[in-house]
């Protein structure tokens, strides 16, 4: 291994302790000592690795073989590196390790390797679970899936009712509101109001031919057909027109048909009782004539 | 006797000059308001009212505005009131009303928001803003009192109304308080 932080020292004492090496070739170690990668070039010729910019050849009877990954002591010769190989680094290297050599060989590795360690160990772990999975589970899951998108399925659908409901409970409610508030707008006098309901004469039609309304006193004239309660009494700027209006806010009452005004005879003098002309239009106003 | 024929589905959009008007209803001696509300709604006739606006005056800001109230029952009753800063203390002079009336009218009619407008006011400073109107394709009816219509009003127009015969201001029972349309 190259790279890291380690006590060789420690390490020196753990390769004796297990046997991989005698205290004798000790003395062999106190020379410049690399793991080196050793392969032929091109399939032949000598084994070599690539070392400090230049090339390190493997030399013993173990030249002879494959390469692979060695222990080695290295001499300068030249421009090049002889090594003389001390351990090859193979599985059985690693199966003698203690643990925490082991733990600093697995962490050097997953610190320049991580990405060839991940997927080994996904792999690994895929075959487990395929191991340890019962029989049919495969089916049991597409099963509960197919299960689980009907459920959601009919949720959907519930919630779609649901809001439906909703809506109408709100459109429900609203029609009720506008209801009631067009019953109390009815007596409200506004320019927005677009239906004129209010205006609306509530008293039934006056018996045919009898279009008449009279000059009783002063300041009161009197109408069948005249509404019982509130009115709106308006006259024109020329004093010879007056209308009666039945409305909630009118600020004319209308008691048995009479009806009594301020000003009245200011604009019309009492000269004593008289009949005035008069008729209900299709708004529901009644028209006099003051003037005759 | 008019050229042209009411539809009822007619959109109507009604401008009232608001101190043209009172002037011109006002009987000497006698306290008989105008009811605007009223008139609106008659001149609308069987057509759909689609806005009514007040033109008027209002004191500078900061000082005590007695037609505040007025035009404050007027917005209540749905009339849109535009009330332009007056300097004259008397409002014996109405300044940018007109203007503003006449603005009002022509915008209205170029973004087609009426198909009918009343104009109810015989000043004829309002005659180009009428032409203006009536270019953009909108029928104009003018209302006003005899004694404040304009031979030029009467001529511009596509319809005129006279609204002394027509019954507009208010009388009220011998106790009666002041609820309802509302004038001066």
């Amino acid at each position: 291994m190259t790279g890291g932080k380690k006590d060789w020292l420690a390490f020196q004492r753990e390769l004796i302790e297990s046997g991989a090496i005698s205290e004798e070739d000790l003395d062999e170690f106190n020379g410049k000592v690399e793991i080196l990668s050793f392969s032929r070039a091109g399939g032949a010729g000598a084994l070599r690795a690539d070392f400090n910019g230049t090339h390190a050849f493997l030399r013993g009877a173990d030249a002879a073989g494959d390469g692979g990954e060695w222990i080695c002591r290295l001499e300068k010769s030249g421009g090049a590196y002889i090594a003389s190989p001390i351990r090859k680094v193979d599985a059985s290297f690693f199966m003698e390790l203690k643990s925490h050599q082991a733990e600093e060989v697995a962490k050097a590795l997953w610190k320049s390797r991580r990405a060839d360690m991940e997927q080994i160990i996904a792999e690994h772990c895929r075959g487990l679970l395929a191991e340890e999975a019962e029989p049919g589970a495969g089916d049991e899951a597409e099963s509960l899936r197919r299960e689980i998108g009907e459920l959601r399925a009919e949720r959907d659908s519930l919630m779609e009712r649901l809001a439906e409901a909703e809506s109408l409970r709100r459109e429900r409610d609203g029609l009720r509101e506008r209801l009631e508030a067009g019953a109390a707008a009815a007596d409200y006098p506004a320019i927005r109001s677009e239906v004129a309901a209010e205006e609306r004469p509530q008293a039934a039609p006056a018996p045919a031919g009898q279009e008449a309304a009279r000059r009783v006193s002063e300041d009161a004239i009197e109408s069948s057909l005249f509404t019982p309660g509130k009115c709106f009494v308006h006259v024109s700027l020329d004093l010879e027109t007056m209308a009666v209006r039945p409305h909630g806010y009118g600020t004319a009452i209308c008691v048995g048909n009479r009806i009594r005004l301020a000003g009245l005879n200011a604009i019309s003098p009492f000269a004593g009782e008289r009949d005035l002309a008069c008729r209900r239009g299709p708004d529901g106003a009644v028209t006099i004539r003051l003037k005759s | 006797m008019t050229l042209l024929s009411d539809s009822p589905h007619d959109r109507v959009m009604v401008f009232i000059d608001l101190r043209n008007v009172l002037k011109s209803s006002e009987i000497p001696g006698l306290d008989l308001p105008l009811d605007l509300y009223r008139l609106s709604l008659d001149m609308a006739g069987g057509r759909r009212l689609v806005a009514a606006y007040v033109f008027d005056t209002r004191a500078p800001y900061g000082e005590e505005d007695r037609a505040h109230r007025m035009h404050d029952r007027l917005r209540f009753l749905g009339f849109r009131v535009v009330a332009r800063e007056s300097y004259d203390p008397s409002r014996r002079e109405q300044k940018e009303v007109d203007v503003a009336m006449g603005c009002e009218m022509v915008a209205h009619a170029l973004k087609d928001n009426f198909d009918v407008a009343v104009v109810v006011s015989g000043d004829r400073d309002f005659v180009p803003a009428i032409q203006h109107v009536q270019s953009a394709g909108k029928r104009v009816e003018v209302a006003a009192f005899h004694e404040a219509f304009s031979k030029e009003m009467l001529k511009s127009c596509d319809r005129y109304r006279m609204l002394d015969s027509v019954p507009l201001l208010r009388m009220d029972g011998p106790a009666a308080g002041g609820a309802g349309g509302d004038g001066a």
